[in-house]
């Protein structure tokens, strides 16, 4: 029916971002290598089993609620989506329709879900595929259900204040497992949760609390999608168990020793002389 | 008197002296590292079919407007396959494959348990014609002790590596193997996409640095597809 106007933003700067992001790259995503968006869709209806359409061409068959399908790689281009019951006649009115624009390397989920009112409606989000510091991963909150603005603990922490139906918020931290909590906004009493949510070092784990408050039907799923770049190391061993007997890196440590020895004393000795 | 000007001047020679020996030494072994972990050639990227090459840019303006262009006859929507286990009989490798990206600063993040390997969830599908699946595992850890790709440098060309997802066992054949000092990565070999299809799986290797904590190689195993089971 409609795409929220913030998704529809947010995917533009996504288009900005990566055009300029991948202009100096020695290497790139695979998407991007190949002129395909990645797309990953999500149904947040509750008892509405529907089929998924691109541009005429049905790509889900019976897709249920809390149901995440993908990735789905799409070469980059415009796409009218449609949105039918499962089972209905290709030409048959669809319940949901929108038109996405999708570009080469992008990474997008199709969410169809609630309003807060409870009306049904098909809303993009650009998933943000920007790198995190090390060892941190991306947590990424959407709220989609048809409820009012919600709190979101992580532990006994609120880190996301009043956010609304339609609305995503996102924070970085460190890879582990978030036992996350919705609340209704400025109350303590779960609505949602806790639930455990992995975040992983790298990636992006959005949880979308789907489904409807009044209906009882509100939920949870999740979806991980990498974040970064083209890689331009690998660290992958820390204990020397399989270290390489035949080029022993000890003559070499030894020497860089010595030196860092004699940086110690030259150091020790310059400290002596200004105080001479 | 003398003894004054040796006090000043061993400590500037000192310091220089271990600078340069204390920034050699890392060089000096990429300078004399021994051969031997390298076997066989390298795939070249291939020719890739036109289809797959990357698209003109399309005026901003036309993607701000949500105009709909005129829709594709059929549109390529594929569903690619995840990765969900690394198996290399021949090396002793069964290991659980889990998703992972790239941090700040370029490093591709490496699963906490070293008996799980990674797969760089922006690289390649496995049983699409183009593109690199990229694998990554520990060699072993300080911590836990051997990782999932302890032996990744017995592979050699003809090693039948299989990666299976969602029911699909998609096999590969080891092509070449590299030893690389990780000061000197050939990012593009390892991890460029405008290639067809293989498999590049990563570890350590080489000598150990105990000052760092680190492997001073990066181990890489080239395999090119060799059959898909349904």
């Amino acid at each position: 029916m409609r795409i929220s106007k913030l998704a529809a933003a947010s995917l533009t700067a996504g288009f900005l971002f990566l055009t300029a992001g991948t202009a100096g790259a020695t290497a790139m995503s695979a998407s991007a290598a190949t002129g395909t968006a990645t797309v990953t869709v999500v149904h947040g209806i509750p008892n509405t089993p529907v089929d998924v359409y691109a541009n005429g061409k049905k790509i889900l068959s019976g897709f249920t609620f809390k149901t995440v399908a993908g990735p789905l790689q799409l070469p980059a281009g415009s796409y009218v989506i449609d949105v039918r019951k499962a089972g209905s006649a290709a030409a048959s009115t669809p319940v949901l329709s929108a038109t996405e624009p999708v570009t080469a390397g992008e990474n997008a989920t199709i969410v169809a879900a609630l309003t807060a009112s409870g009306t049904p409606v098909l809303t993009a989000f650009a998933n943000d595929t920007s790198a995190a510091g090390t060892g941190k991963g991306r947590l990424v909150v959407r709220h989609v259900a048809a409820a009012p603005a919600v709190d979101v603990y992580a532990g006994s922490s609120k880190v996301i204040s009043g956010l609304t139906s339609g609305q995503q918020q996102a924070l970085d931290v460190p890879a582990g497992t978030v036992a996350a909590k919705v609340t209704l906004a400025g109350q303590t009493a779960a609505v949602l949760g806790p639930v455990n949510v992995p975040v992983t070092a790298g990636m992006g784990t959005v949880v979308y609390a789907i489904g409807s408050a009044a209906g009882h039907t509100l939920t949870a799923v999740t979806q991980q999608y990498p974040l970064g770049g083209a890689p331009s190391s690998a660290q992958a061993g820390t204990g020397g168990l399989g270290a390489d007997p035949n080029s022993p890196i000890w003559p070499f440590a030894a020497i860089g020793g010595a030196g860092l020895a004699l940086i110690a004393i030259g150091a020790a000795g310059a400290a002596r002389r200004r105080r001479a | 008197m003398t003894a004054r000007r040796w006090r000043v001047r061993w400590p500037a020679a000192g310091l220089i002296a271990g600078l340069a020996l204390a920034g050699g030494s890392a060089a000096g072994y990429a300078l004399t590292r021994p051969p031997g972990h390298d076997y066989g050639t390298v795939p070249s990227p291939g020719t890739l079919a036109s289809s797959h090459s990357a698209p003109a840019d399309r005026p901003a303006a036309t993607h701000r407007s949500g105009t709909a262009e005129p829709p594709a006859a059929a549109p390529a929507v594929t569903a690619v396959q995840v990765p969900v286990r690394l198996l290399i009989p021949a090396i002793g490798v069964n290991a659980p494959v889990l998703p992972t990206g790239v941090q700040a600063g370029g490093a591709l993040a490496i699963p906490p348990d070293p008996s799980d390997v990674g797969w760089w969830a922006g690289g390649g599908f496995p049983g699409e014609p183009t593109g690199a699946v990229v694998l990554v595992g520990h060699i072993n850890s300080a911590v836990s002790g051997p990782g999932a790709l302890l032996r990744l440098q017995d592979a050699r060309p003809g090693t039948t590596v299989t990666v299976t997802a969602a029911g699909h066992a998609y096999r590969y054949r080891v092509v070449a193997l590299r030893a690389y000092a990780k000061t000197s990565l050939p990012v593009t070999a390892i991890f460029g996409q405008q290639v067809t299809a293989r498999l590049v799986v990563v570890s350590c290797g080489g000598p150990f640095d105990p000052t760092t904590g680190h492997y001073l190689d990066n181990i890489v195993a080239y395999a090119v597809p060799a059959g898909t089971t349904h």
